[in-house]
C-alpha cells in the first residue's frame, strides 16, 4: 500500500484495489503513455480515475504515472516492446521483438498494430467491437497456443 | 508487395511464419492475418469473419473438410478480398469450427491470382498480382 496525495486529498492505494477497479473496464486507446495492469494496457489517467473515483481533470498524466509506478505497475510509452527471449533471433524480421510482444497473449484474441497489442479479449467479436467503438484499425487474431493453431501440421522447431 | 514473416511466441513453436493481412469484404477496420499455405487447396477463413463483415453464408453451399486433424464445415462464398491496395473476388470457405486463430490462403482464390515468392532465408514474402 502507498500513501499519496491526489487532487489535494490524501489517499491510500494498493495494487490490488487498482486491479479490481479496472477489472472489466475496457481500456481506451493509448495516446502516449500506458500502464500495464494484468495483461492490458490502460491510459494512466483512466486507470487512476477508476481506482480513486476522481475526475481525470483533477490530476495530470505525470501524477498518474508516478503513482501507478510506485504501486509496482509497468508504466511505458507507446512503442515500447519487451526485450526478446534469449536465443538467436537476430535474423528474424523484428529480432524477436514481435514474438516477445505476443507472448503474454498466447491463446487470447488480440488487436495488434505493428509490434503493439492494443487490446485483448475472449472472442474476436469483443475485439472488433472495441476497434469499432474507438475508430481504430488493427490485425485481429488469436495468438496461437499450439503448433497446430499456428498452422504447423507435422512438426515444429 | 513485400511482407516480413510474422514472429510467433516461443511456446507454440516460435518460428516466423509466412503470413500477411487480408481485408475481408468491406470490413476495413479488421486486418485478418492469413498463413500462405501452398499445400492448401481452398482459401479458408473462420466463420466469425463472415459474421462481422456482414457476409451472408446461410444459403451458401457447404463443404466438409478436414483441417489440423479435425473436421469442419466450410460455407463457400464468393468474397471480396483486399491486400494492400489490391482487391480481387474469389471463393472463400468460411469455417465453423475453426482451429486456427488465423486464416489460410490456398491454391484456389489466392495462388492462382498472384506471383508468390518465398524468401525464407530473409523471412520475407513477395506477392504481385498475376498478369493474366
Amino acid at each position: 500500500m502507498i500513501r499519496t496525495r491526489v487532487a489535494g486529498e490524501d489517499a491510500e492505494l494498493e495494487a490490488a484495489s487498482v486491479e479490481r477497479a479496472v477489472a472489466g473496464v475496457d481500456p481506451e486507446p493509448i495516446r502516449e503513455h500506458y500502464v500495464v495492469i494484468g495483461r492490458r494496457r490502460y491510459p494512466p489517467k483512466q486507470a487512476l480515475a477508476a481506482a480513486t473515483g476522481l475526475d481525470r481533470g483533477d490530476f495530470t498524466t505525470h501524477q498518474a504515472r508516478s503513482i501507478l509506478r510506485r504501486l509496482g505497475f509497468g508504466v511505458h510509452r507507446r512503442g515500447h516492446v519487451p526485450p526478446p527471449r534469449d536465443g538467436d533471433m537476430s535474423t528474424w524480421p523484428h529480432q524477436g521483438a514481435e514474438a516477445a510482444a505476443l507472448e503474454p497473449y498466447i491463446g487470447r484474441w488480440i488487436a495488434q498494430d505493428g509490434l503493439e497489442v492494443l487490446y485483448d479479449a475472449d472472442s474476436p467479436y469483443d475485439v472488433v467491437r472495441w476497434l469499432r467503438r474507438n475508430g481504430l484499425r488493427a490485425r485481429v487474431w488469436r495468438v496461437p497456443a499450439t503448433p497446430e493453431e499456428a498452422g504447423s501440421m507435422l512438426s515444429h522447431p | 508487395m513485400i511482407f516480413p514473416f510474422v514472429e510467433l511466441p516461443h511456446l507454440p513453436g516460435g518460428w516466423p511464419r509466412p503470413m500477411f493481412d487480408v481485408v475481408v469484404g468491406n470490413m476495413g477496420e479488421v486486418l485478418m492475418p492469413c498463413l500462405v499455405d501452398s499445400g492448401a487447396i481452398n482459401t479458408l477463413l473462420p466463420s466469425w469473419a463472415a459474421d462481422l463483415a456482414g457476409i451472408d453464408c446461410a444459403d451458401a453451399p457447404a463443404k466438409a473438410l478436414g483441417i489440423a486433424g479435425s473436421s469442419t464445415k466450410a460455407r463457400m462464398v464468393q468474397t471480396l478480398l483486399t491486400i494492400g491496395e489490391h482487391s480481387w473476388e474469389a471463393e472463400v470457405g468460411f469455417c465453423d469450427p475453426w482451429p486456427h486463430g488465423l486464416g489460410l490462403l490456398g491454391q484456389l482464390s489466392f495462388f492462382r491470382y498472384f506471383v508468390v515468392t518465398f524468401r525464407a532465408a530473409d523471412f520475407e514474402l513477395e506477392i504481385n498480382p498475376a498478369q493474366r
